[in-house]
């Protein structure tokens, strides 16, 4: 945990028009190089995050049909920055750590060995490798401007305001008065708690949008009850199936064989 | 080049080398049971396990550390892994260290047998060898499953899985190289070899009637595995695995990995013949890296195909 309660970044996707400003403004201050462009059912583009595009805006058209026209919904998609972040945990190399003053999850490249687990373990799907310099990359919520008391890139931007910057107890107040007014705030306790939150608009549920829910990030899956926790929660109920059908499964192998010793037994003794 | 990588975050290195740590996991574990039973004319099949084990195990770490993007990072492969104050938490450096340990303790059983020691010697040492034997098969599944994101791996049953599946397999790759082994091998090199050679016939036979046992318990933790993760996540995850490469891989694995080998043994019962021991076990042996293919890369390859980002 860091030193203070940190930073955090509240996206209010009803103030978002999708002009991805956000996403140029990435782009330009960690120096990333353009994407290749590729059309796709909606406008999203890039569909996800890539190792060249840290953040990007998804587009989503909900409802409509019999004259009335759908809701168009933005919704960006970033590092969640989470308070018990999973990529750090699965590390073996410690790439990733937790920036002690605004509670960002920040990665060394120079300790990347290129094992990909992290890439396997996000809950978000967010770290990618970079082909090019063969080492795993996402957003770093900026700390190098947050250390210099500048907002991140990408929220200094946002034309309308969609971006909410501040500490991270007073991002979640607004996001919990969000709440109040019947709005979902993806983020304010997935896995534990998200430094990156989603306010999203009335009446639209995060699977409605793609967004792993609980924490099963593709669609046409049941609700899951496994990952719904913090990674230790998930890693307990695996460990713990793995023990018991260990302990019942010794017992009953124990069992069949000194059934069967003794079964040689008596047969031995009943020849002799 | 879908079906290996570079598109998959885990390709066909990754498979193998799950393959070849359950398998020499097996081997250990099928070491110690025949030296536990104290018959002498296992000890070909002993020996050839022992010998076998480590390096298979080294070939699989060997693939792991090419599969890393940045292998030039370690030159001493998972030395940097293995330091447990990097970060305890990660499943990954547990398994580095186990996977190490076992390569190193495996050596050495090696020199022991091959210095033909005392049994008491002989059994301490496999006996050690076992535990890291299965703590090796048991990771390659803990880390598929402790990987959180991706459902078809999170239970606790495809650990077991890879354990039973590494167990028949490495019993049957043992018989399969211990006749070939005891055909080839110069005598001064192998000398119990040919000593027991009227015994191999018998001793292959018991071996793959525990290997058919094995397979049952297999059969059960795939089930067990499959069932949790339905109940879990729905009928999506299971699909994949019967869909496109890896539902290929999957289904040969079943047919010809599983179903031939076990319908052979009870058609031929009791018998040495070649087609129920020996092509058995090499089918058993060989589709086992099939059902690691067909875990790791078809949820891989379903996000692939839904246009998906994976991981």
């Amino acid at each position: 945990m860091p030193l203070t309660p940190g930073k955090a970044v509240l996206y209010d996707s009803e103030k978002c028009i999708g002009c991805r400003a956000c996403e140029v403004a990435c782009h330009q201050w960690n120096s990333l190089p353009a994407d290749d462009t590729s059309f796709s059912p909606d406008y999203t583009n890039p569909p996800h995050v890539t190792s060249r595009s840290w953040t990007t805006v998804t587009f989503h058209e909900l409802g409509g049909g019999d004259g009335k026209p759908p809701l168009w919904v933005f919704v960006k998609i970033q590092c969640f920055h989470c308070l018990t972040p999973t990529c750090a945990t699965v590390c073996p190399t410690k790439a990733f750590h937790i920036d002690p003053l605004t509670g960002a999850v920040v990665w060394d490249p120079e300790k990347c060995i290129g094992c990909k687990y992290c890439i396997e373990a996000c809950p978000f799907d967010i770290p990618r490798l970079d082909p090019s310099t063969k080492r795993v990359v996402k957003c770093t919520f900026c700390v190098d401007r947050i250390q210099h008391g500048i907002p991140p890139a990408c929220v200094q931007a946002c034309p309308t305001g969609a971006l909410y910057f501040d500490d991270y107890d007073r991002v979640v107040a607004k996001a919990k008065e969000l709440e109040a007014k019947g709005r979902i705030v993806y983020g304010l306790r997935e896995v534990g708690g998200t430094r990156f939150m989603i306010a999203l608009p009335r009446g639209v549920k995060p699977e409605d949008v793609g967004l792993p829910s609980p924490v099963t990030k593709k669609p046409g899956y049941a609700v899951a009850p496994v990952g719904a926790e913090d990674y230790w929660g998930y890693a307990a109920t695996i460990l713990g199936e793995w023990g018991a059908v260990g302990v019942v499964g010794g017992l009953i192998l124990a069992g069949l064989w000194w059934r069967e010793k003794r079964m040689r037994e008596r047969r031995s003794g009943g020849g002799s | 080049m879908t079906v290996a990588g570079p598109e998959l975050v885990w390709g066909l290195l990754i498979a193998v080398y799950l393959y070849l740590g359950g398998m020499s996991g097996g081997m250990w574990m099928a070491a110690f049971a025949a030296e536990y039973s104290g018959r002498d004319e296992y000890l070909p099949f002993t020996k050839t396990a022992v010998y076998l084990a480590p390096v298979l195990l080294a070939v699989g770490t060997l693939l792991l550390v090419l599969d890393l993007a940045r292998p030039s990072r370690e030159p001493l492969g998972l030395l940097h892994i293995m330091n447990v104050f990097n970060n305890p938490t990660s499943i990954m450096t547990l398994g580095s260290i186990i996977i190490s340990s076992a390569i190193i303790w495996g050596l050495v059983t090696a020199v022991i047998y091959f210095a033909n020691a005392s049994r008491r010697v002989r059994l301490f040492f496999s006996f050690i060898a076992a535990l890291l034997g299965f703590a090796t098969a048991a990771y390659t599944g803990l880390l598929l499953a402790l990987a959180r994101d991706v459902p078809l791996w999170a239970s606790g049953w495809l650990s077991w899985l890879f354990v039973t599946s590494g167990v028949s397999s490495g019993i049957a790759a043992a018989i399969v190289a211990t006749r070939v082994l005891g055909e080839l091998a110069p005598s001064y090199i192998l000398p119990e070899f040919k000593k027991y050679r009227d015994k191999w016939a018998e001793v292959a036979e018991k071996a793959h009637s525990y290997d058919i046992k094995v397979m049952w318990m297999e059969l059960a933790a795939l089930v067990a595995w499959l069932l949790t993760v339905y109940i879990r996540y729905g009928p999506a995850p299971v699909t994949w695995l019967f869909t496109g490469i890896a539902g290929a891989a999957f289904a040969a694995y079943l047919v010809l990995g599983w179903a031939l080998p076990v319908a052979l043994y009870y058609l031929y019962p009791r018998k040495e013949s070649w087609v129920n021991i020996y092509l058995g076990a090499l089918l058993i042996a060989v589709l086992a890296l099939a059902l690691r293919y067909a875990v790791l890369t078809a949820p891989q390859l379903a996000e692939l195909a839904a246009g998906l980002p994976i991981g």
